[in-house]
């Protein structure tokens, strides 16, 4: 794909403020204070990890879904639990275990006898139907389970028997993964990977908050999180960040940022030609100016800045750029690469 | 447009233009300096104030370099507020979506204008001033020397051209080319119009020939005094030949050291020991017969006259320098080469005529001989002289061209200045005495060399004008008016002196 169907998928996502309606002055400016609402709501429940933090509730609010990545005991399900509390929103939690299977996710058609013993077919959905879901591990199961997730992550529905099923919205998606059982694992495929707006490493605790976590948790092991915030206001929020200006400068920029992973186009950058083997989709492209925007609201801004597409390069190309032999050699990690790439991009900028 | 983002911008336009004032004036100065600098040591030979006018021209040129390369639009401003101030890009998105309407984009253009107001326009810097400023001293710096090393009127001239020797201007040179031209036009006898266009560009390159060579002159004009002095005294034949040749060492020495040609140092040893041995012929063989002591000479005069015209052929002296024509015409003159009723003989010549030639004709033939090369000589190597008296030259060249003669002067001529003439006078022209005070002039009041005093010279022009009115010719007549017209600048047709 080159930069000029990029930039049209870029810029057909979000709407401009003119064409998006009236939006209420009052809620704009209380944008800030519900952010840090949820965010307080959920420091009481997880220590530290703020950045995860603030990363996942940008993807909530952008409307895409994250990946954890971590080892265990960090937080991650955790974090996710509280998250469900802090949104009052339905939380549902799937375990992917290797004998997992598809239809223990989006729910099957089950034999029903009603009243009259007539034998009736009835859908019954699977735990997929939640405005939060958990995905715990979701490299445990097959492929086959795994790309049950995938219209579902895409289109929020579920198709049973040709038969599609609308989830309701706000939906998102935060699966985990552990990097370091290898055995019994599926990674899972490109085309999954690229659902997931963000992927964030969660790191092992610091000393003060592993402190901080032993010392809550000989109090209490329960979550104390509240509901601050619903999902209707989740949208509401939603429809305000789309209505966050980008100038053409920092949207070229984040196109050819997003092109300059690709090792076969022709002004690519250096360092993806000699260390990515696959580039990013044009949905980081897309994901990077959406979740920007909620970025910029959640520190009091009203436009992108180069500083929040610097930012959550990160988070939206980790997953989405496949390295090469050179830079395993290297011992260059992905999140290396993409430092590279970024200063790159910014060179010609 | 924001207040606040118009006020930055003027602030950056105020910086642009000071800029531009700066390097423009930084141009002038280094420029003018340079070209002033190269008209000091003589590499460029124009007027000062053409200096002047070049400093200012690369100074609106660096003006206007400078102006055009740091204009800047209202995007390239926002850029540089943003990056400047650390506004994250508020002001570039203020500036695009200005024209739009909605509360997310009101927002932002508040918080854009709110950010901008937290800082002054002051705060935009101009950046690297301290170069300018460099520039503009080292600029002045560099004039400054240049104009410290203007020469004074007193002392060194080196920038001038050099004063002309003649007091001839360029309007007489101008009209002395045109009378060329006149001449070549003419319908005059082929023959007399090459003759007279040959030697009127003879003049007039001669005219404009600048080397002072006083000393020079001064010594060849004694020597030459010497020859005729010492021919006039001679009683025999032999004493002639005696005193060309011995003399001839003087006259070669100073043309050697005219030439710098190595060859005619070693001409004039040769000519000592012809002279030894020619004296040691005569001493030592009292018996020796006329008829012999010719032979003798003659041989020797011929080999004198190869000698002569091998060294010339041999010399650096480039063959157009008219001293090198004068001598080559010595050497090597064509039998029937006449210059307007003169015939000149060279040494040749005279040689062939020895044996025929009694001691009256050959001293005859000697001192016409140096009549005729004293001028030629004079004209390559003393254009200071003719300065002083550039009537004095002309008038002989007059009257060897046209056979005018010279004019008579009011006053006596100054003896102690110019060599005795010696010359007889049926060889003169008709009125012609070279010894006469002259007077010569290029304005109303003429100099004389004589009194060393300014004189009129109306006198003089009655008595050229009455020969002028004697000419038949009428085309002839019109050439010598306009010759003297070039010359003395104030004959009119009428004959009355030009105001």
């Amino acid at each position: 794909m080159n930069k000029t169907t990029l930039k049209k998928t870029v810029n057909s996502a979000p709407a401009k403020a003119t064409s998006a309606g009236v939006i209420d002055l009052v809620k704009v400016k209380s944008f800030s204070k519900k952010i840090n609402d949820v965010r307080m709501e959920l420091a009481k429940d997880v220590v530290g990890q703020n950045e995860i933090i603030d990363n996942v509730i940008i993807a909530i609010v952008a409307g895409g879904n994250v990946l954890l990545e971590g080892v265990p005991g960090v937080g991650k399900t955790r974090l996710v639990r509280s998250l469900g509390k802090v949104l009052s929103l339905p939380f549902s939690r799937i375990q992917f275990t290797p004998d997992l299977m598809p239809s223990d996710v989006t729910g099957t058609n089950v034999i029903e006898k009603d009243e009259k013993g007539k034998l009736n077919t009835k859908f019954r959905p699977g735990p997929i139907f939640a405005n939060l879901v958990l995905a715990d591990e979701i490299n445990r199961a097959t492929p086959k389970t795994q790309s049950a997730m995938l219209e579902v992550m895409q289109e929020h529905k579920v198709t049973v028997a040709n038969k599609s099923y609308k989830i309701q919205e706000p939906f998102f998606v935060l699966a985990t993964e552990n990097p370091i059982e290898q055995d019994g694992t599926y990674p899972l495929p490109e085309a999954q990977m690229d659902r997931f707006m963000f992927k964030l490493i969660v790191n092992f605790p610091t000393a003060n908050e592993l402190a901080d976590i032993v010392r809550m948790t000989q109090k209490t092991m329960a979550e104390t999180a509240k509901a601050v915030i619903s999902g209707a206001e989740i949208l509401e929020m939603r429809k305000l960040a789309s209505a966050v200006p980008v100038t053409k400068e920092v949207l070229m920029y984040t196109v050819n940022l997003v092109s300059n992973t690709h090792p076969e186009l022709k002004d690519s950058s250096d360092s993806a030609k000699k260390y990515v083997k696959y580039g990013a989709s044009p949905r980081a492209a897309q994901g990077l100016i959406t979740a920007a925007k909620v970025r910029a609201l959640m520190q009091g801004r009203y436009n992108v800045s180069y500083e929040d597409i610097d930012t959550l390069a990160y988070p939206v190309l980790r997953h989405r750029i496949k390295l090469n032999f050179t830079a395993a050699n290297e011992k260059l990690g992905v999140d290396d690469v993409i430092e590279m790439i970024i200063k790159e991009t910014k060179k010609v900028r | 447009m924001d207040g606040r983002f118009l006020k930055f911008k003027s602030r950056l336009s105020k910086i642009r233009l000071t800029k531009s004032v700066m390097a423009g004036l930084a141009a002038d100065f280094a420029f003018a300096g340079i070209s002033l600098l190269l008209w000091d040591f003589g590499l460029l030979k124009m007027s000062p104030w053409i200096c002047a006018c070049i400093g200012f021209g690369a100074g609106c040129l660096a003006f206007a370099v400078l102006f055009l390369s740091l204009r800047f639009s209202d995007e390239e401003l926002a850029i540089r507020l943003d990056e400047r101030f650390a506004l994250k890009e508020r002001v570039q998105t203020m500036l695009e979506y200005g024209g739009e309407k909605g509360s997310v984009i009101e927002l932002q253009r508040e918080d854009a204008v709110n950010s901008l107001r937290g800082f002054d326009s002051k705060q935009l810097k101009f950046g690297r001033m301290w170069l300018y400023f460099l520039a503009i001293v080292l600029g002045a710096a560099l004039l400054a020397v240049s104009l410290a090393l203007i020469p004074s009127d007193e002392g060194d001239n080196s920038n001038d051209e050099p004063e002309l020797a003649f007091a001839i201007s360029e309007k007489q040179i101008a009209q002395l080319t045109e009378l060329i031209e006149n001449v070549k036009s003419s319908d005059m006898e082929s023959v007399y119009k090459e003759s007279v266009v040959s030697n009127l560009e003879e003049l007039l390159s001669d005219l404009k020939t600048v080397e002072l060579h006083r000393e020079m002159v001064e010594r060849v004009k004694s020597s030459i005094f010497d020859i005729e002095k010492t021919i006039d005294d001679s009683e025999c034949i032999e004493e002639l030949y005696e005193a060309l040749i011995s003399n001839q060492d003087d006259i070669t020495n100073i043309v050697a050291e005219y030439l710098k040609a190595e060859e005619w140092a070693d001409f004039s040893n040769i000519s000592a020991r012809l002279s030894a041995a020619l004296k040691y012929s005569a001493e030592a063989d009292e018996d020796v017969s006329s008829e012999t002591m010719r032979d003798s000479t003659k041989k020797k005069l011929e080999n004198t006259s190869a000698y002569v015209s091998l060294s010339l052929a041999f010399s650096d002296v480039p063959e157009t320098e008219a001293l090198y024509v004068a001598l080559s015409r010595l050497v090597n003159v064509e039998e029937d080469n006449e210059i307007i009723g003169e015939t000149v003989y060279g040494f040749a010549k005279i040689a062939e005529k020895l044996p025929d030639n009694t001691y009256d004709w050959s001293k005859t033939k000697i001192q016409t001989l140096l009549t005729v090369m004293e001028p030629e000589i004079y004209s390559a190597m003393e254009p200071e002289l003719v300065n002083i008296s550039v009537g004095d030259y002309a008038t002989d060249r007059l009257y060897g061209i046209f056979g005018i003669t010279k004019p008579q002067g009011d006053d006596d001529s100054d003896k102690d200045k110019q060599p005795e003439d010696t010359k007889p006078d049926d060889e003169r022209g008709d009125g012609a005495s070279a010894g006469d005070g002259h007077t010569y002039p290029t304005n109303d009041k003429v100099y004389d060399i004589g009194s060393d005093e300014t004189v009129p010279y109306g006198n003089l022009w009655a008595l050229y004008n009455d020969k002028i009115n004697n000419v038949d010719d009428e085309e002839k007549k019109a050439i010598y008016q306009k010759y003297f017209q070039i010359l003395f600048n104030g004959f009119d047709e009428k004959g009355d002196v030009e105001e």
